[in-house]
């Protein structure tokens, strides 16, 4: 098989190009609610409030907002790994937390902080995890499988790191091949949990415009939680912002990005102007200067 | 990037399966009473064919009776701990786990030294008081290592250490107060023992036991290698983080329960076999429990063998044996980890 | 998406349970098949046929007659056997049994904890002799049990049964090819360690027992407890030790020694230098040093034989007793006395008593 068929063989089937916008909604949140508690029947130590968004395939979408918002927990109800108090979770029309495990990890990925490997491990063997949900138990691999996920690490831009360890990467590459081992999967919808957190701007700026680019060419449909404003307004199609639990707005960029709402939510002093692809920029403001009179 | 086949697994399990066939062959040859290989093979041969009025009294007396059903066990405890310390290394995601660490073997050993305080009269009773004991161990454990409904590595570590240090001193209470007259006996099972000959029924319930349970934890083999690298990771990937956890704790826990019940703890070899065989194969869990397996095997039959001859026809306990050997492998690996 | 399909757990729970449930069939199968087969081999007939006893710890033996190859798995066994006249079959002896010299001539099993089972079994011998005193293992009896060899336990708890043991060892293993005792071996011995008995008890008549401590390790204090034949045989020599409990080898503290005030310490070593030594070390040790009968230097160095339950254990007892009542026994008319005086300590005087 050549290249491109191999890359073709990896993307999700259905018909190819056609406006986003007017394509299927594939992940579905409807007034889903969620509440932590410390013991049962105790008071709620945090309360995520009913927040409605939806994605479609090939879109990008932010969760946005400051430490504590429930970005996470809203994140981990679209993975159906917690179930919603009220409202529905769905994916393609199932409640995401009702499918079992292995179903669910065949169509969603997800990309969190890592732990720590206990034993040392080959990247290219990592990333053949991914596979795992779509194998049997007592199962080698097969060629296939070996493929797919050759395929994955190329599409990060990591297919030299194949035969390194693990911790002896650095946080760029590390991110890649996890996300590698994400997209192995070959899911429908990849789910990140703050990935840019310990890369530097070089490193964040790549990794969003990848996803940007593996949303468009393999029809993901990508969410990613996140506290950067400025990456979240340049690479995402849609921004659900949060704010203590509540779910202020959502919409594309431009319509979110509102300087009054963002100081209030971030409490700091910012400033927004529109860029010129007309998507907003958000710039920190120096010392304001007194209105006179 | 090597694949890891099913040939590249069957056929490493050969080789460690001839490799362990040697070392029988020579514990069969060695002991306190010598055999050539060419006895040996004569023997074996008229045993094997059906001829086995040739067969001399001695011979049948010592290898049949005493020598073989002592390698035998002695490869079946091997395995059993490695296996058991391979699944408890990765349950608790802790390369220092060993099988005694959430205190089964301390459970086994009340178990052993109040029934030998009863001076029971069938030999079996010892053993089977001695898996009762850890399987009450075991279950109690389970209840105080389980948060939020499942078992969770940092408390079930934690409950175990503390039950094993409990077990530990009652004891001590019971060896330095009921059972002071026998108390060079249940020092020696403490260490680890394999001189007691197993009437041949247990043997063989033994074996029952240990394939069930080798056989559950494999069937998890492919969710333990996503368990290690991150247990929200695996449960993402669709691991049953919660099934596989009490499978490998039930398994890996009777597997050394087993295996303290026959011989006393034995030490290090559920420790050690596993990272020297990650060393040697990989950290691969398909194929590293029947490697492991049969590494854990070789490793006792080995201490056993020299524990027999060393000093004959005195026997050193064979843990004092693997203890010694034990000891330099564990720097040598943990230096190794560190450069 | 085609329909959510729930196959990928319950596959592998049901799995799990197919492999143990299969396991547990294929147990009940071979336990069924085998379990007549894990019955224990009986001895071999000897010659004079099987005869069956009860041994001292309540199992049932089958002995094969005429005994004719002895292996011994103690040092007091050994000596008994010798002292019965039986040395010449005993085949296989401890490392540690040292009296008499010849039987350090015999081929070695190893020690009583862990004897070498291979070979004792090449010995081939008719019977095995344990004690549970002397520290042989319940497991290395059954152990011999279940490969068809006969083991006779003894299990003595005064001096009396000492001699019985004796006796009865005499009766097990002296038979001769017929079947029969050669000669009242047994109890011709027994019946003179029971006259030596009898007359250090007459000369001891209404002299009161003297308070001792026994001390069977210094460090930690080990001494002996009031069931064992060692405190029975330091009453019938008129002593008491003051530690009287129902363990066998209690850890006594000093203080409580202390308290009591022992009028004698008892070592029992068979290497009289090294002993002295010791106790002179003992001597400067505090918790020692408050110990009357250490600095008056009324302690006595018995052999060995006073721990062991063979027939030279009467020999200590009177060696104990002419020590601790000098008065009761006077000299013999021909002049030195028929043992050895204990070593460097100096007697009491007469008159003391």
């Amino acid at each position: 098989m050549s290249a491109q068929e191999i890359s073709a063989a990896a993307r999700p089937k259905g018909g190819a190009g056609g406006n986003p916008k007017s394509a299927a909604v594939r992940v579905n949140v409807e007034q889903a609610s969620y509440a932590y508690t410390a013991r049962r029947h105790a008071a709620p130590i945090f309360t995520l409030e009913a927040t409605t968004f939806q994605a479609r395939d090939r879109e990008l979408v932010a969760i946005l907002g400051p430490n504590a918002s429930g970005k996470s927990t809203l994140l981990r109800l679209v993975a159906g790994s917690i179930a919603p108090l009220a409202g529905r979770v769905e994916l393609d029309g199932f409640e995401t937390s009702r499918l079992d495990p292995r179903t669910r990890a065949q169509r969603i990925a997800m990309v969190q902080q890592e732990s720590s490997l206990v034993f040392p491990a080959r990247a290219g063997d990592y990333v053949l995890q991914g596979r795992h949900p779509h194998g049997r138990s007592l199962w080698f691999e097969s060629e296939e499988d070996y493929i797919i996920a050759s395929n994955a690490l190329v599409q990060v831009g990591a297919e030299h790191l194949q035969d390194r360890w693990m911790h002896q990467l650095s946080g760029g590459e590390k991110q890649r091949v996890v996300l590698a081992r994400a997209l192995a999967q070959q899911p429908l919808v990849l789910l990140l949990d703050e990935p840019t957190l310990h890369l530097d701007i070089g490193a964040q700026v790549d990794l969003m415009a990848r996803l940007r680019q593996l949303a468009e060419q393999n029809r993901y449909t990508v969410i990613v939680v996140t506290h950067e404003l400025s990456l979240a307004a340049e690479f995402a199609d849609q921004i659900v912002l949060l704010h203590r639990g509540k779910c202020l707005r959502v919409g594309p960029p431009a319509a979110v990005y509102q300087q009054e709402l963002l100081e209030q939510v971030f409490e700091a002093p910012l400033e927004v102007e529109i860029g010129p692809a007309g998507r907003p920029r958000v710039l920190i403001q120096g010392r304001r200067e007194e209105p006179t009179g | 990037m090597r694949p890891l086949t099913l040939r590249r697994t069957v056929w490493t399990c050969v080789f460690l399966a001839a490799v362990l066939l040697g070392v029988v062959l020579l514990a069969l040859r060695l002991g306190a009473v010598p055999f050539s290989l060419g006895d040996l093979g004569e023997n074996l041969w008229w045993l094997a064919s059906g001829q086995s009025e040739r067969v001399s009294t001695d011979f049948r007396l010592i290898m049949v009776e005493i020598r073989l059903p002592r390698i035998l066990l002695g490869i079946l405890v091997g395995a059993a701990l490695s296996v058991a310390g391979a699944g408890f290394q990765a349950l608790l995601r802790n390369p220092l786990a060993d099988p005694y660490v959430l205190g089964v073997s301390s459970g086994a050993a009340v178990g052993a030294i109040l029934s030998m305080l009863a001076a029971p009269a069938y030999p079996w009773i010892t053993p089977l008081a001695a898996f009762l004991g850890a399987t009450a161990t075991i279950t109690g454990v389970y209840f105080l290592g389980r948060r939020e409904g499942q078992l969770d590595s940092g408390t079930l570590l934690l409950a175990g250490i503390i039950s094993a240090s409990f077990l530990s001193a009652i004891i001590i209470f019971l060896m330095t107060t009921l059972a002071s007259r026998d108390i060079r006996g249940i020092a020696f099972w403490l260490m680890g023992d394999l001189s007691t000959a197993l009437p041949p029924g247990l043997l063989w319930i033994f074996v029952v036991f240990f394939f069930a349970a080798t056989g559950a934890i494999y069937t998890t083999a492919s969710d333990l290698n996503l368990l290690l690298a991150g247990e929200r990771e695996a449960m993402h990937l669709g691991v049953d983080v919660t099934r596989v956890k009490l499978v490998v704790y039930v398994s890996a826990s009777v597997l050394t329960g087993l295996a303290v019940s026959v011989s006393g703890a034995i030490g290090y070899v559920g420790l050690l076999v596993p990272h020297v065989i990650r060393m040697l194969f990989g950290s691969d869990y398909r194929l590293l429990i029947p490697t492991a397996a049969l590494g854990g095997g070789i490793a006792v039959v080995f201490a056993d063998t020299l524990a027999r001859t060393v000093v004959a026809p005195t026997e050193l306990p064979v843990g004092a044996m693997t203890a010694i050997a034990g000891a330099p492998v564990f720097i040598y690996l943990l230096r190794r980890k560190l450069s | 998406m085609a329909g959510c399909d729930k196959n990928g757990n319950g596959t592998g729970t049901r799995r799990t349970a197919r492999v143990v449930a299969i396991a547990l069939v294929a147990l009940a199968g071979l336990a069924t098949a085998l379990w007549p087969h894990s019955q224990t081999r009986q001895p071999a007939e000897g010659s004079a046929g099987l005869v069956r006893v009860t041994d001292e710890t309540g199992r049932a033996v089958a002995v094969p007659q005429p005994v004719r190859r002895i292996v011994s798995l103690a040092p007091n066994l050994t000596e008994t056997l010798f002292a019965l006249g039986l040395g010449d079959r005993v085949v296989g002896v401890t490392d540690y049994c040292d009296y008499p010299p010849e039987a350090t001539t015999k081929e070695h099993v190893g020690g009583p904890v862990s004897p070498n089972l291979e070979k004792i079994a090449a010995l081939r011998p008719d019977l095995v002799l344990a004690t549970r005193s002397g520290g042989n293992r319940l497991s290395t009896v059954q152990s011999l049990e279940t490969l068809g060899i006969a083991v006779f336990a003894t299990d003595p708890h005064s001096v009396d049964e000492v001699i019985l043991s004796t006796e009865r060892l005499g009766e097990l293993a002296g038979a001769n090819e017929q079947g029969r005792l050669v000669a009242p071996i047994g109890s011709g011995l027994a019946a003179g360690l029971r006259r030596r008995l009898m007359e250090v008890s007459e000369r001891l008549s209404g002299s009161e027992l003297i308070r001792v401590l026994l001390v069977v390790w210094p460090e930690p204090l080990i001494t002996v407890g009031r069931n064992t034949f060692i405190a029975d045989a330091l009453r019938r020599a008129g002593a008491e030790n003051v530690i009287q409990t129902a363990q066998d080898w209690p850890n006594a503290s000093l203080e409580e020694v202390a308290r009591r005030q022992p009028e004698y310490l008892i070592f029992a070593s068979d290497h009289s230098e090294q002993a002295d030594r010791k106790i002179a070390e003992l001597a400067g040790l505090p918790g020692w040093r408050n110990l009357e009968a250490m600095r008056n230097k009324r302690v006595i160095v018995l052999g060995e034989a006073i721990a062991r339950p063979a027939p030279r254990l009467v020999d200590a007892i009177e060696q104990l007793a002419r020590a601790l009542h000098p008065g009761r026994f006077s000299m013999e008319v021909t002049g030195a006395p028929p043992f050895a005086l204990p070593s460097a300590f100096p007697l009491p005087t007469e008159g003391t008593r």
